[in-house]
């Protein structure tokens, strides 16, 4: 993978789209210069800006042509005059959301993490929980939303717990993968000087496995999105899902709209933060975006 | 000058008396149990001096790279018992006494080459830095000669560079016994020759007891002062045989008849018995 600008993030971020984010990509280690960076990220935007203007415009026209009553279909001018009208009400719901998904990311970090590290540690750990844990992604978990408001209520608590419950397995999943990936050649140089294993976890298989662990936190962090969405359809008093599902009872499409397009923004941004901090960490480990995980 | 050598000559007598060397007997490895037992290596018998350069010299799946792990304590022995300078192994490598280098060189790529070479004995002492840590993996680096490129990552290393901090990583260690499982027999020939006369160079320099696993008879007898040759079926010294060439060695040693009569009788010892 490439070490920065937006190139980078965008062959990765296709490879994501594509559902294999652990897939890796050779990359071109040599530094170039900063005008054929430029270039060469016009390059490769440009088809799909295109596509995206014609879109927007065949939309436009043709909804306009059609004549397509606006409780069915919102044209984009719309929309974006909706966004403008109800700004407040739209900044307070995604606020509300934003902070459902970055509660609901954090604990998914933390207990994702622990369970990766307890499984690669304790041999007993792994036996007693691994197959539970496999067991329990079966459950189709967007259907626990209405149990969870049941139990928890319409406030934050239900919406954290659900968007955990979704997104915590890919990050143990693919940490667990991540510290097993580790060199035989490097567990026979360990135990010719006696090492413990508390010493191979954190000096070896821990920085081995960021570049799996970044891949897994890229999943849940659209996962964490599609979390707080689902749980807000299911009962809740405010947030952007909650739009969502108010203005679809309500035939306001224009205001569905709207809230969709901050939904995936919001997304869409909190995907792009991820891959900040992954460049950052990237400074300290540069194994990270050298080898990309695979 | 002579005095000089004289000094050294007591000063390395002393060593001997403080290092006996390894031994093994009755060395036996079995993987698995009952009919599906694989016998890898049987009732071996072997004695490794201090300071001496031996080599483990057999077919592949002779179980010389087994047996290496054995006497370095890594892997157990399933009968017998091996004792390096009277103690057992397993204690012998809580006193830090080995250390490896193993196939790959199997450096941590977020690691510069200096921090590569520090790696071992940091995790081996349990400090993060120390002026002993620096200084023996600076000199370390120095004996590879690969000062000038401390501040590499692993990546922007050759496959000989990297197996170059890899000797490095385990000569930072100033272990007493190097292990060396077939350390260069991914390179290719050229720089295997190259990193050959290097690791002849270390040898002459820090004397440390070395064992080597290999399978190639020319870098055997050009390196070692001892060759173990091994059969298979199951895994056991078939002969030991000192190499009498002179030291320090260069390469023209591999076009001297003695060279040539040691590989010819190793290539005998070794052909493949067919049976017709």
């Amino acid at each position: 993978m490439m070490l920065d600008n937006s190139t980078g993030t965008i062959a990765r971020d296709s490879s994501a789209k594509q559902g294999r984010p652990s897939a890796a990509t050779p990359a071109p280690a040599a530094p170039r210069e900063s005008g054929q960076k430029i270039k060469s990220w016009l390059i490769r935007v440009w088809p799909s800006a295109v596509v995206f203007v014609a879109v927007v415009l065949i939309w436009e026209i043709g909804v306009g042509l059609l004549n397509l009553s606006s409780f069915v279909i919102a044209k984009p001018t719309e929309f974006m005059q909706e966004m403008w009208i109800s700004r407040e009400m739209l900044m307070d719901a995604t606020w509300v959301t934003t902070e459902e998904i970055l509660q609901g990311f954090l604990f998914s970090v933390v207990v994702g993490m622990v369970l990766a590290l307890a499984l690669a540690r304790y041999h007993w750990v792994e036996r007693a929980l691994y197959p539970l844990i496999v067991l329990f992604q079966v459950v189709p978990k967007v259907a626990l939303a209405p149990i969870f408001i049941l139990w928890f209520g319409y406030g934050l608590a239900p919406k954290v717990i659900l968007i955990v419950v979704i997104a915590f397995f890919p990050i143990t999943l693919n940490m667990l993968v991540g510290l097993k990936a580790i060199d035989k050649e490097l567990l026979l140089l360990m135990r010719s000087i006696g090492a413990s294993k508390n010493q191979v976890l954190t000096q070896i298989q821990i920085p081995t496995s960021l570049p799996y662990l970044f891949a897994g936190l890229r999943i849940a962090i659209t996962l964490a999105v599609i979390g707080a969405v689902v749980a807000e359809f299911s009962g809740a008093q405010n947030g952007l899902g909650y739009l969502i599902q108010f203005a679809s009872t309500q035939l306001d499409t224009p205001l569905m709209f709207a809230a969709l397009i901050l939904v995936s923004l919001l997304g869409l941004a909190l995907y792009y933060a991820m891959s900040l901090a992954e460049y950052l960490l990237a400074r300290k480990f540069p194994h990270i975006s050298l080898q990309a995980a695979n | 000058m002579l005095i000089t050598a004289g000094e050294a000559q007591i000063s390395r007598e002393v060593r001997f008396m403080e290092f006996e060397g390894i031994k093994a007997k009755g060395v036996g490895k079995r993987y698995g149990s009952g009919a599906s037992a694989v016998t890898v290596l049987e009732g071996l018998d072997l004695e490794i001096q201090p300071h001496s350069f031996v080599s483990l010299l057999g077919p592949s799946g002779c179980g010389k790279s087994t047996l290496l792990k054995i006497l370095g304590g890594i892997e157990s022995a399933s009968t017998g018992d091996v004792t390096v300078n009277g103690v057992p192994v397993g204690e012998a490598v809580r006193r830090r006494q080995f250390g490896l280098v193993p196939q790959k060189a199997a450096l941590l790529p977020w690691k510069t080459a200096m921090e590569n070479a520090r790696m071992l004995r940091q995790i081996a002492t349990r400090r993060k830095r120390g002026a002993d840590i620096e200084e023996a993996a600076a000199k370390a680096l120095e004996m590879v000669g690969l000062t000038e490129a401390a501040h590499k990552l692993p990546h922007e290393l050759s496959g000989g560079m990297a197996q170059r901090v890899s000797i490095a990583r385990a000569l930072a260690l100033d272990p007493q016994i190097l292990l060396m499982d077939e350390p260069f027999g991914a390179l290719d020939a050229i720089t295997r020759d190259e990193m050959n006369l290097r690791l002849a160079d270390v040898w002459a320099e820090t004397r440390k007891t070395v064992i080597f696993v290999t399978h190639s008879i020319p870098e055997a007898v050009f390196l070692s002062d001892v060759i173990h040759v091994m059969g298979t079926k199951p895994g056991r010294i078939v002969e030991t045989l000192e190499i009498d060439l002179p030291r320090p060695r260069t390469l023209e040693v591999f076009d001297t008849p003695t060279f040539q009569e040691y590989a010819t009788h190793l290539r005998h010892q070794l052909e493949p018995k067919v049976v017709a």
